[in-house]
């Protein structure tokens, strides 16, 4: 028995510890231990993927475990259980219940978990409904603003027309090559057809909507902003870390040494596009979480440079920037929540309007620093870990030849380094104002503890050889698992 | 060497500690500024008269390195070094001496001002960087030393910031000196290029190597490489030495305190044009049409300041016309290969220059700070010590004989008479004899119009006047005893055979001077100071009708001869409206337009419609979506299949 279940130990961990964690909600007893509950769930979802089962394909191919999976695995429980522990006290002052929101993550992270492993096209819908499902809950979960239901409505209509594009995708997938398993597929389009060809575009299509690139990005601000910011920050780092595994997982599949369907300029315009929305709309934005939102599409077509010609070095680019940006996006999102001071559910709206933050290097010095840190950080500025990335990519795409994307790039980082260095010129140069957020009602020490391992993760970059071991003992591995994936080798 | 290296750096341990009590501002601790600078100067200056004995009695160079600077490879290492021979030992004598009298002069004369500590670093760091300079083994190291006696006469100038007519003249001075700078730079560049090497003990072993050598401009183009060179550092050397042309920051620097006018005239800035001709005389031996250009920038310089001399109001002009006038006689002697007689004029001139310098800031101490001559008057009776010093260094300034300047200005005409011997010709020596008398008349003219007829000041001024302090007269008494002495002492000395050791050495060839021309400039002179006298206590009211009929051509020559105006229009208004038009039209107009502005503006522009995509309507939503989505599998259905 144990060892029937024992490939998807982590994501049963998940599942049943969430039942749990709802049923013990009703007893308000345990109400405010819950929390740490779902944090020990975390953990004992990671040991057991460390400890897990082999790399190979379960469930009769259903089910593939490998590098490439268990490190999306564990960084998409590393990012939850970083906000877990830096919110456990911040979430009082929002208005929804603490507990059914911590519920409604893992069951995210279950769908996601089964979404990063699936090897058939159905078990991937599956889990990526389990997934937007729970996305959708969040970004409603604060149920007395009309803003919050109004982006979960426009997030649900337009993720389910995202789900009918995949749907109609897999069917033609189906109805080409007669099967709906991934790797069976991989191998059928190398002969080349137009049915499959629309088919492997409309998957691809539903997780670039996922991940929110052009032209598939206009729900990522509304959604953003009308969320409840702790909401934002699961779905703007969780979903996208889960969709850009599996756009990874699809291109390098789908398309990777597939001369009949070339989509390198189709890639190449998404990711243009999407860097010049991201790095031209923010700066006319007044919402800090809207801001936020556009310069993550931006961000998400800087990632996908990586992928346009697929190799594992750009594809181990990719995991390093996708995973790093996440991360810095969470700390910043942490960083804003814990400006909140009280429970005000009506402003939510305009409770992150860019004016607030005039002047809060002198009322509030910690934020402002961390904020800072995490612009700088997203901009690429070195030694910042957020530079790395995208020197990667960059590096990768000047090496593959791709002048005309390079230009682009560097163009829309410039850009995208006014606007954030805007918002540091606001914290630090401007004088506070009226609107701006005053001095701290109760400070809270415990703040410190996030910041301080926060900043220390942001200096990494200061030291060089941490990285690289990282990058080269897991990333690129994983990478590599990903394109030799495709060979059939590991299928039975 | 540890003795050279001591008269170097102990002067920019006093400036250091002046400095930096002035950085904190420690008023108290001025006293401790002046005492350690001066101190500081007085053990280099005594320190530096044994090495100079040591050097010329015993007739050896000190040389030797004190660092690395830039290492390139085997051949090719720039030290820092200290080069010391005769010349350079006659150099660092005088700058330190000249520049002790100073420090101890401007104890009394800056007393009081709040800025004192700062005057005296900035003294001392001017001759620690002239000491640089005269000592470097090096072209580079000397252009260092070049660099920062430029620098210090600049914050000396301007010393007073608070005026703007200083802050003027400061910059003046040093935007000229930048192209000098130029030719120095150009003239290094070229000794590289010939020579790949910037040693000058490395440069004088491989010139005679060298016949002749040429730059190739275009393909039929060529200059000789010596000519140019020598070019080169003439123009550096014309820009700090107040050659004509390059000489009009000389006289705005008299917007300095007197103390810096004495240091730069006497000893420290203009010397080193001449001094740099000298050190370099070996490289301008190859070059004889440069040598002629010297000669004659040399003479027309003599002639034109002295001229001018004659016709100014503020008595430290006049001196600093003076100081033009007789800079031109060492360029003339240098471009006559006379290189001992230009040496031997800077020594004597910079004693009785700095003397009269010194005088002339006595006077206007007295009259509370008035420095046009024609409110003076009559003052002899209430300074005599003063007056007498005045008249001794103008006794040296003209040439008459047994004080210091007529030895050696007597030497520098007797070569020119040679010169034109020679088959030269003879323009120089008239040139230079008429600036003798002119010279004589205008230093009389000053001793009339300051010392004697009626005082013309107010009540106020009048009763005021007053006798220098002991520590302002100390240093002229000894600056006299050196006006008076140098010459009859150092005549030997400076006529022996070769003085420069380690330079090229020249035939210097013994001319018989007829009787006549020996007494000539000694008849010139008195005549000079005789008519000067007569004109300026028995006709004074002819003068005035003379002055008054030629109006417009006293004004002209009063401003030197328009050198300034012509300058103004020929080159700063047409840079200004180059670097306006720059401005307006291109940088703002054009590149800032369409550059970054224009791009900014694009940015913004491009923002702002890209927003209104952004509809929050879910239904625009899906059709973007859907017809983005439309447009990649057309691609896919019409491109690649």
């Amino acid at each position: 028995m144990i060892e029937l279940i024992k490939p998807i130990l982590p994501e049963m961990i998940l599942f049943f510890g969430a039942c749990l964690v709802l049923l013990l909600d009703v007893f308000q007893k345990f109400v405010d231990h819950l929390m740490n509950l779902s944090s020990v769930l975390l953990v004992l979802c990671i040991v057991a993927i460390v400890l897990g089962v082999p790399d190979g394909v379960y469930y009769h191919n259903l089910c593939v475990i490998s590098m490439f999976t268990g490190l999306f695995k564990i960084a998409l429980l590393t990012l939850a259980l970083f906000q877990f522990l830096a919110t456990s006290f911040l979430m009082d002052k929002y208005a929804l219940n603490k507990n059914e929101h911590s519920v409604m993550v893992l069951f995210l992270i279950v769908g996601a978990c089964v979404m990063v492993s699936a090897n058939h096209l159905m078990l991937l819908y599956v889990g990526m409904e389990i997934q937007a499902l729970a996305a959708y809950t969040l970004v409603v979960m604060q149920r007395k603003s009309e803003y919050s239901a109004e982006a979960g409505v426009k997030y649900f209509i337009l993720g389910s027309l995202a789900s009918v594009l995949y749907l109609l995708g897999a069917s033609y997938l189906y109805g080409a090559y007669n099967t709906l398993y991934l790797h069976e597929i991989i191998t059928a389009i190398k002969a080349g057809s137009t049915l499959g060809g629309l088919g492997s575009i409309l998957v691809v299509s539903a997780f670039l909507f996922k991940v929110g690139l052009f032209p598939f990005h206009q729900w990522v601000p509304d959604v953003y902003q009308g969320a409840p910011t702790p909401s934002t920050s699961i779905i703007s780092t969780l979903s996208k870390v889960t969709a850009v595994a599996v756009v990874l997982k699809l291109i390098c599949g789908l398309f990777y040494d597939n001369k009949s369907l070339d989509t390198r300029w189709i890639f190449s315009a998404i990711a243009i596009l999407s860097m010049i929305v991201g790095a031209v709309v923010p700066i006319v934005q007044t919402h800090m979480k809207r801001f936020l939102g556009y310069s993550s599409i931006g961000h998400a077509g800087f990632m996908l440079m990586g992928i346009v010609n697929i190799h594992v070095v750009g594809v181990s680019s990719i995991i390093a920037y996708v995973l790093i940006y996440s991360l810095t996006l969470m700390m910043t999102l942490i960083c804003l929540m814990s400006l909140k001071d009280k429970r005000e559910p009506d402003e939510e709206r305009n409770d992150l309007e860019l004016s607030k933050l005039g002047g809060l290097s002198q009322v509030r010095p910690k934020h402002a620093f961390m904020l800072a840190v995490c612009f700088l950080s997203m901009a690429g500025m070195p030694p910042l870990i957020g530079f790395f990335p995208k020197l990667l990519i960059l590096q990768y795409i000047i090496n593959q030849g791709q002048m005309l994307l390079t230009v682009f790039a560097i163009i829309t980082t410039v850009i995208s380094l006014f606007y954030y260095l805007k918002i540091i010129k606001l914290m630090y140069i401007d004088m506070p104002t009226k609107q701006s957020i005053g001095i701290s009602v109760n400070v809270n020490m415990r703040l410190l503890w996030v910041f301080i391992p926060a900043v220390i993760i942001q200096l990494l970059g200061c030291y060089i050889p941490i990285l690289q071991t990282i990058y080269v003992q897991y990333v690129t591995p994983a990478a590599e698992t990903l394109i030799i994936g495709t060979n059939e080798k590991i299928y039975s | 060497m540890i003795m050279a290296a001591a008269v170097l750096w102990i002067p920019l341990i006093g400036s250091c500690v002046a400095g930096l009590i002035s950085f904190f501002n420690q008023r108290t601790m001025d006293d401790v500024a002046k005492l350690v600078t001066c101190m500081c100067m007085g053990v280099s200056a005594l320190v530096a008269l044994d090495l100079a004995y040591d050097v010329i009695i015993a007739k050896k160079i000190v040389h030797g390195e004190m660092l690395s600077w830039i290492p390139l490879d085997d051949h090719h290492k720039i030290t820092w070094g200290l080069y010391v021979d005769s010349l350079s030992a006659i150099m660092a004598a005088v700058v330190t001496c000249v520049s002790f009298m100073v420090h101890i002069y401007s104890l009394g004369y800056m007393k009081g001002d709040k800025s004192i500590a700062r005057f005296m670093s900035y003294l001392s760091l001017f001759t620690f960087f002239m000491l640089f300079l005269v000592m470097s083994d090096d072209l580079l190291q000397l252009f260092l030393g070049w660099e920062g006696v430029g620098l210090s006469s600049y914050l000396l100038i301007g010393f007073w910031f608070h005026k703007d007519s200083a802050n003027a003249a400061s910059m003046k001075a040093f935007i000229t000196n930048r192209i000098g700078d130029m030719g120095m730079v150009l003239g290094i560049v070229g000794c590289i290029a010939v020579f790949d090497s910037v040693s000058i003990p490395e440069i004088l072993l491989k010139l005679t190597t060298f016949d002749e050598a040429f730059f190739r401009l275009t393909d039929h183009l060529t200059i000789n490489a010596y000519t140019f060179i020598c070019i080169s550092f003439l123009i550096g050397a014309m820009a700090k030495s107040a050659q004509f042309g390059l000489h009009v920051w000389l006289p705005d620097a008299m917007e300095g305190p007197t103390p810096v006018s004495a240091l730069i005239h006497a000893a420290t800035m203009v010397t080193a044009g001449v001094f740099l001709l000298i050190r370099l005389s070996f490289l301008f031996e190859y070059a004889p049409s440069v040598k002629t250009a010297i000669v004659v920038i040399g003479a027309i310089t003599a002639l034109f300041a002295a001229v001018v001399g004659l016709f100014q109001k503020d008595i430290k002009r006049v001196i600093a016309y003076s100081t033009c006038s007789q800079l031109g006689y060492m360029f003339m002697a240098c471009g006559v290969s006379m290189y001992s007689a230009a040496l031997f004029h800077l020594v004597t001139h910079a004693f009785f220059k700095a003397l009269l310098f010194l005088s002339a800031g006595s006077v206007i101490h007295a009259m509370s700070g008035e420095q046009n001559m024609r409110k003076m008057g009559g003052l002899y009776k209430h300074i005599p010590v003063t007056y007498a010093l005045v008249w001794i260094g103008s006794l040296a300034l003209a040439g008459i004989p047994l004080f210091a300047g007529y030895y050696s200005k007597d030497w520098i005409l007797e070569s020119l008479y040679g010169y034109a011997m020679d088959g030269g010709s003879i323009i120089p020596y008239i040139i230079g004899l008429s600036s003798a008398f002119l010279t004589a008349f205008y230093s009389w003219r000053l001793i009339s119009l300051v010392f004697h007829g009626d005082c013309k000041a107010d009540e106020r001024v009048q009763s005021h006047i007053h006798e220098a302090p002991m520590i302002m007269l100390i240093p002229k008494v000894i600056l006299a005893v050196g006006a008076v002495f140098s010459g009859i002492a150092l005549v030997g000395f400076f006529t022996s055979s070769q003085l420069i050791s380690g330079a090229y050495v020249f035939t210097e060839i013994e001319h018989h001077i007829p009787g006549l021309i020996q007494v000539l400039p000694i008849m010139v002179a008195l005549s000079g100071i005789a008519l000067a006298v007569s004109v300026y206590h028995t006709q004074r009211n002819k003068l005035a009708i003379w002055l008054v009929r030629f109006k417009r051509a006293s004004a002209i020559i009063q401003s030197g001869f328009a050198v300034d105006e012509f300058y103004r229009k020929a080159f700063i208004k047409p840079l200004q409206w180059l670097g306006s038009f720059l401005y307006h039209h291109i940088e703002k107009g054009l590149i800032d337009r369409y550059g970054p502005n224009g791009f900014a503006l694009f940015i913004s522009r491009l923002s702002g419609a890209l927003r209104y995509l952004q509809t929050g309507n879910v239904r625009d939503y899906a059709i973007v979506m859907i017809a983005g989505l439309m447009g990649m599998l057309g691609y896919v259905v019409v491109v690649i299949k």
